[in-house]
């Protein structure tokens, strides 16, 4: 008869002490972190679909391009930096920086408006809608939002949390 | 459009909390140590420490 550390001695070490936990959140590969990441960005919940979270991916797909989308019917713009007055401390308008990266956030729904030439009445036009500033705030928060979204696919796929 | 907008307010709110997992944050843990003893050195000179007793952070100064 053996003993119990004779027992436990014989159990290779991958079925001894390196079991993870149930529901134990897991590091996917390499490649597929990066993956999960780019898609993420260009469209909205790519990133979870990629990593099997199918609910959250359709949430973050349909509120992010629906929040774009509604932006530029509301007559958003689509902002680009712009070079500051002459004189000025830096040399561009650090606000349409800001307005860039957040609409930038988007990914494809930033680039595709811009092939497709949306959004892209010139300021004093647009900003005669009085729904313009509505647009804008929507198709900034919708990229902002997808920034948010890019940490947690990276978050998932790193192991951090499930 | 008021009731679009508001939707897409309330689906917005769902992807931050959608975002957010309070399981993954760092998790405490399950039971501090404890200290079923303290004792304090005799001496001239001031003596401090810390100890768990009960699942109490105690600081420990004489």
């Amino acid at each position: 008869m053996q003993t119990r550390d004779t027992l436990t001695d014989s159990i290779p070490p991958h079925f001894s002490d390196r079991a993870l936990p149930f529901n134990q959140p897991t590091p996917f590969p390499l490649a597929r972190r990066i993956v999960a990441v780019i898609a993420s960005w260009l469209v909205p919940g790519a990133g979870h679909l990629a990593l099997g979270r199918y609910g959250r991916a359709l949430l973050f797909f349909v509120t992010i391009v629906g929040a774009f989308v509604l932006g530029l019917s509301l007559n958003g713009h689509l902002y680009w930096p712009t070079v500051a007055e002459p004189g000025a401390t830096f040399h561009y308008d650090l606000i349409t920086v800001l307005w860039f990266f957040a609409e930038i956030g988007s990914g494809l729904c930033y680039i595709g408006s811009y092939v497709l030439g949306l959004g892209m009445i010139p300021i004093p036009q647009a900003a005669a809608s009085p729904t313009f500033e509505y647009g804008n705030t929507f198709m900034f928060l919708a990229g902002l939002l997808n920034y948010l979204v890019i940490h947690d696919a990276f978050d998932i796929a790193a192991g951090r949390k499930n | 459009m008021h009731v679009l907008m508001m939707s897409m307010y309330a689906a917005m709110a769902a992807v931050v909390l959608a975002t957010v997992d309070p399981k993954s944050e760092t998790p405490a843990p399950a039971s501090h140590p404890r200290v079923k003893d303290i004792r304090l050195v005799p001496g001239n000179r001031p003596a401090a420490g810390v100890g768990v007793v009960s699942n109490t952070l105690v600081n420990v100064s004489v």
